[in-house]
Parts: C-alpha cells; sequence; structure tokens
C-alpha cells in the first residue's frame, strides 16, 4: 500500500506542508509537541481538509482540492485510534468493539481473534468508565480493527499511560503488526516509544513533513539535531530472539534479529520470558562507554567491537554511530573524544551494562 | 372507561364532566408534545451542532413564546391562523377547515408555547455529547445519520427526556395562548387551566376546582417520577 500526500493546509497560525510518499507496513510521524503530528493523521482520516493539494491512498484519491475531490471521513475506512481513546461512554467494551463490525455473524472469527490478540475477553461486559487506560486504548485498537479499515492511523497511543501500561501497549502494539496484514502509521513526541514499533520514521518539523527515513538515516543526516534540543535522547533498538537464560546468574542471552554475530547479555529479572521468545530492546545512546579496547577486569558484560561509521559534534558532544555488527548510537563528550582521538573509520569497543538494557516482548 | 378511572379515583368523586376536561387536557398535551419533540429534537441538533449567520435572530424567534405574555402569543396565532387571519383565511378558502376555536387550536398553541422549552433542554443535552465521539464513529465507517442514532442521540437521551416531560407539563399547564387562540368552550377547549379558571368565577365550584388541581399535581407527579426513573435507568447503565 502506498500513501502519497501533497497538500498544504494552513488556518490563522498554523501551517503544514506535506510531500510524502509512505510505503512501509509501520510509519512512525514524531515532532515536538504541536508540530502537527495529529493535524496530519486528522487530514489523512479525513476530519480536516487541507486547503490544497491531494491525498492518495493506493491509487484512491481521497482529497483532490483541484478537482473537488474530498472522501468523507465514514467512506475512507481509515482506521482511526485516537490519542484519547474516545470509547462510547453508553456502550460496554464488547458493544465498543462491534460497534463498526459490520457483519457479526460471519466476522465471529475475526472478533474472536481481535478478543484474545489484545486479550480483551476479562472486560467484554465493564463500561469504558471501569477500564484502565492501558485496557481503554486495547479496546480502541480493536475497535478500529474490527470496522474492516485498510489503514489503521494512531495517535500518541503512548501519552497518559504510566511505564507498565505504556509497556503493555507496545506488546499489544508489536503483536497486531505481527499479526495483520494492515498498513500502520503511529504519532508520537516519543521517539524512543515510536522506535519500539518501528524504524521508519517522518519527522514533522517547521510545518513540514519529511519523506520517511530510518532511525540510522536520520541521525546519519543529522535531520534529529535540532529535535535533540527538546530533550531527545538517542536510543538504540534492536529486536532478538532470548537464546539462554542462566537463572542462577540472573542473566539472558538475546540473540540480535539479521546479526548473528551479535548477542547480547541482560539482565533476567527484566524479561520474565522463556527461550526462544521474540523480544525487543531499547538501550539509551547515553548508556553506551566508548573504549579502545576491550575491557576484561570490569564488571560491564556487553562489549561489542567495531568501527566508528558516523561521528559529528552537536553542542558539547559527539554523536556516533559504530558498526558492531549491529549499528550502535553513542554520545560522548568532546573532552572524551579528545582523548580517545574518536574519528571515522576507527576501531573501538562500545560498553554497556546488562541492567542498562530494557526489553519489551 | 371514564367510569372505571372514575372508580380508580373514587375517592375524589370526579365527575364526568371534569374526567371529560381532565382527558381532553391530557390528549392536547400528549399530542402536542409527540408532534413537537421530533421537530425540537432536529431543531435542537441542528442549533447546538451548526453556526450560522443570523442564528441568535433565528433562536430568538424561536424562543419568543418562552418570553411574551401568553396572551400574546395566543393573539399572534389568532391573527396569522385565524378565520381572518392570513394564513387561516388560506385554509379555509381552500379546505373549508376553522382551526381557531377547536381541539387543533388548542393543541397548535400547546405546540408554540412548549417546543421552545423542549428545543432548549434538548439543545442544551446535544451541546453536552462530546463532538469528538461523533467523529470517532464517522472514522469507523458509520454515517453521520447512523452516528446520530447510536451515538448523539442515546447520550443526549436524559437531557431530551427531561426536555419531553417539561414540555409536556407546560402543555398540561398551558392557559393564555389557549384560551386566546381556542377559546374556553366547554367539552371542547376547555382544558384543566380553563376549567379551574371557569369553577373559580363560580360561587360553590370550590371542591370541583380542587379536584382538577389535584389531578393536575397527579398528572406532573407521575410525568416527573416516570422521567427520573427513565433517567436513572440510563445512567446506572453507563456506569
Amino acid at each position: 500500500m502506498i500513501i502519497s500526500t501533497d497538500f498544504e493546509y494552513s488556518t490563522d497560525n498554523f501551517r503544514l506542508n506535506s510531500r510524502c510518499e509512505i510505503k512501509n507496513r509501520i510509519t512512525g510521524v514524531f515532532g515536538i509537541s504541536g508540530s502537527g503530528k495529529t493535524t496530519f493523521l486528522n487530514l489523512l482520516a479525513g476530519l480536516q481538509k487541507p486547503v490544497s493539494g491531494k491525498i492518495i491512498i493506493n491509487d484512491k484519491t481521497l482529497v483532490d482540492t483541484s478537482v473537488n475531490i474530498n472522501i468523507p471521513l465514514h467512506k475512507r475506512r481509515i482506521g482511526y485510534v485516537f490519542q484519547d481513546t474516545r470509547l462510547f461512554p453508553h456502550m460496554n467494551v464488547l458493544k465498543n468493539l462491534t460497534y463498526a463490525h459490520k457483519n457479526p455473524s460471519l466476522n465471529q472469527k475475526i472478533l474472536k481473534e481481535t478478543i484474545d490478540l489484545l486479550e480483551l475477553g476479562p472486560y467484554l461486559k465493564s463500561m469504558p468508565g471501569n477500564i484502565s487506560g492501558g485496557q481503554a486504548q486495547r479496546v480502541a485498537i480493536g475497535r478500529a480493527l474490527l470496522s474492516n479499515a485498510k489503514i489503521l492511523l494512531l495517535d500518541e497511543p503512548f501519552t497518559a499511560l504510566d511505564k507498565p501500561l505504556k509497556k503493555q501497549v507496545i506488546t499489544f502494539l508489536n503483536r497486531i503488526i505481527e499479526h495483520l496484514d494492515i498498513p500502520i502509521i503511529v504519532v508520537s513526541h516519543e521517539l524512543n516509544d515510536l522506535l519500539l514499533l518501528t524504524q521508519e520514521i517522518i519527522i514533522i518539523q517547521d510545518g513540514k513533513t519529511f519523506q520517511p527515513k530510518s532511525y540510522i538515516d536520520l541521525i546519519r543526516e543529522k535531520k534529529l539535531l535540532e529535535l535533540n534540543g527538546h530533550g531527545l535522547n538517542y536510543h538504540n533498538i534492536y529486536s532478538g530472539e532470548i537464546i539462554k537464560t542462566d537463572k542462577n546468574n540472573g542473566i539472558s542471552g538475546v540473540q540480535i534479529q539479521n546479526s548473528p554475530d551479535v548477542q547480547l547479555i541482560v539482565e533476567s529479572d527484566n524479561i520474565h520470558l522463556p527461550v526462544k521468545s521474540h523480544v525487543k530492546i531499547s538501550l539509551r545512546g547515553a548508556d553506551v562507554s566508548v573504549a579502545l579496547r576491550e575491557i576484561t577486569d570490569i564488571s560491564i558484560k556487553n562489549q561489542l567491537g567495531g568501527t566508528i561509521e558516523t561521528l559529528y559534534q552537536h553542542r558539547n558532544h559527539l554523536v556516533c554511530i559504530v558498526d558492531c555488527g549491529i549499528k550502535v548510537i553513542t554520545r560522548v563528550t568532546l573532552d572524551s573524544g579528545k582523548k580517545l582521538g574518536l574519528k571515522t573509520g576507527k576501531k573501538v569497543w562500545c560498553l554497556f551494562k546488562s541492567l542498562a538494557i530494557e526489553t519489551f516482548n | 372507561m371514564t367510569f372505571e378511572y372514575c372508580s380508580i379515583l373514587s375517592f375524589l368523586q370526579i365527575s364526568e364532566a371534569e374526567w371529560s376536561v381532565i382527558l381532553l387536557s391530557v390528549k392536547v398535551a400528549v399530542i402536542s408534545t409527540i408532534i413537537s419533540v421530533p421537530f425540537a429534537i432536529t431543531f435542537g441538533w441542528f442549533m447546538g451542532r451548526y453556526r450560522f449567520r443570523g442564528k441568535s435572530v433565528f433562536e430568538g424567534i424561536i424562543h419568543l413564546p418562552l418570553v411574551m405574555p401568553p396572551v400574546a402569543t395566543g393573539y399572534l396565532l389568532l391573527i396569522v391562523l385565524g378565520k381572518q387571519g392570513f394564513i387561516g383565511k388560506l385554509i379555509f378558502n381552500w379546505f373549508g377547515v376553522q382551526i381557531a376555536f377547536t381541539q387543533t387550536a388548542a393543541v397548535i398553541a400547546a405546540i408554540v408555547v412548549s417546543f421552545p422549552l423542549i428545543t432548549r433542554s434538548v439543545r442544551t443535552s446535544f451541546e453536552m455529547v462530546d463532538i469528538k465521539l461523533e467523529a470517532a464513529s464517522r472514522s469507523l465507517g458509520i454515517s453521520p445519520l447512523k452516528t446520530f442514532f447510536r451515538i448523539s442521540f442515546p447520550l443526549a437521551f436524559s437531557g431530551i427526556l427531561s426536555g419531553t416531560i417539561l414540555g409536556f407539563a407546560r402543555c398540561l399547564g398551558e392557559f393564555g395562548a389557549t384560551i386566546t387562540f381556542a377559546g374556553n368552550i366547554s367539552g371542547k377547549t376547555s382544558t384543566i387551566p380553563m376549567a379551574v379558571y371557569s369553577n373559580m368565577q363560580i360561587p360553590g365550584k370550590e371542591s370541583a376546582t380542587i379536584r382538577l388541581v389535584i389531578v393536575s399535581v397527579i398528572i406532573s407527579l407521575i410525568a416527573m417520577i416516570i422521567a427520573e426513573y427513565l433517567n436513572r435507568k440510563v445512567i446506572r447503565k453507563r456506569s
């Protein structure tokens, strides 16, 4: 599926220009608060109308202002999961889920699968006011999925969720991504949350949307520098599989996907999952140290050797991408950079504690 | 049928003439309410959801009977729909139908005075329905009309119900516009308020007056209790 946008939207004090083509199954939209992320989704969904331009999904024109085409919201078949969930307060969870389920008798199997996938079985009779924020998010996602939508839009699905609930929602979203073949666009002002779902990111900045790019490319091309000023912390996100668990020593080994030579050691208490389970790993760039050699007499368990492929200065620190079989993003101070003589092509070791790794299933 | 009711409320010793007044009042109030409510829902929803030029003026005109002296409202109705009125004359000439001083006039007068009351309540309740929920419904592929019946209407239901009961009570108690436009014709257009008024003028009719007042209190109370019960049922269902 290809989503193509070329439009301009403006109000008295806001402007958004979008010219991009989305081809990935799951794409993140990232920008600071107020940059227009939700407006972008609203325009795709049909809640707002561009001043001029086109929105085309798979050769179907949803909006073309030049010929006065504007397919109404209810005919676009776009499942929209709103930030505030918007569950219907007079319907229980089951009725919310089946609200737009066109032919219940034929689609009982799909309904059951969705309920199972989102683990909503115990709450079907509950009213929206009596369930938690995480459960409400799952109901909203299920409701959108069951509406026979061709695309799923998720607006800040993690906002207002505490860390355990956020982790839970991320798990369910990853499950959906794994099970359903439906393009998903997720908006968040937290890049790290987005990265746990996708590495393909559209940036919205200065009233413009940019073409989707991989996270690593965005760092390489210094596209995140401005946003970095807003407290962005570079994270490393990897997918992998648990290959061993040493309960006595409280550690587990994770084989990184598509990198047969890279295994990471994580703290077992952080996982609670059996061997062969798929996990996502999150590691803050600031938690990665750089050394010129492997250090043996140290407690740090993860030490990966590699070559610096990208290095540039941003304010008072260096942003560094090291190719260790996996790309490791790190930040070091200018002083450390000088002492170690860091430069592109130099061989270094990336060190990070197993305790610094956060895992998501 | 009338006598069966009489036996139920025999302790009040309501006469047959009084029963006919009560039944006429209830009939006029029920018919007026049934006619008013669908229009009030449409109008209230429209006014609660849309902005347009001249909206305040339009609303002001609709709400006029709420603040105008009811007798003046009745007089205006007479000017418009009376046998010599500019619309009433046409109706009489074309169809041979006279509106003024008939039960139809009593119904029209009740509709005119109760409509703004129902509309106000309906409009407020629609305004309280989160517009985002309607957008959420449409984003799920549900048409605006279905969204209205499945989201907006059920969520505004308690307000619509209150408005309906208020309107019904207003119809039941309507006096000024009715007496001016429909008259106080015994057995034809004389409703409870008019019968009470007439009885008050005649010495020795005090007990009949009290009986009618008690009946109107009972009817109003029953209506309010039913409304409260349904309202609570709606609230309980949501929690």
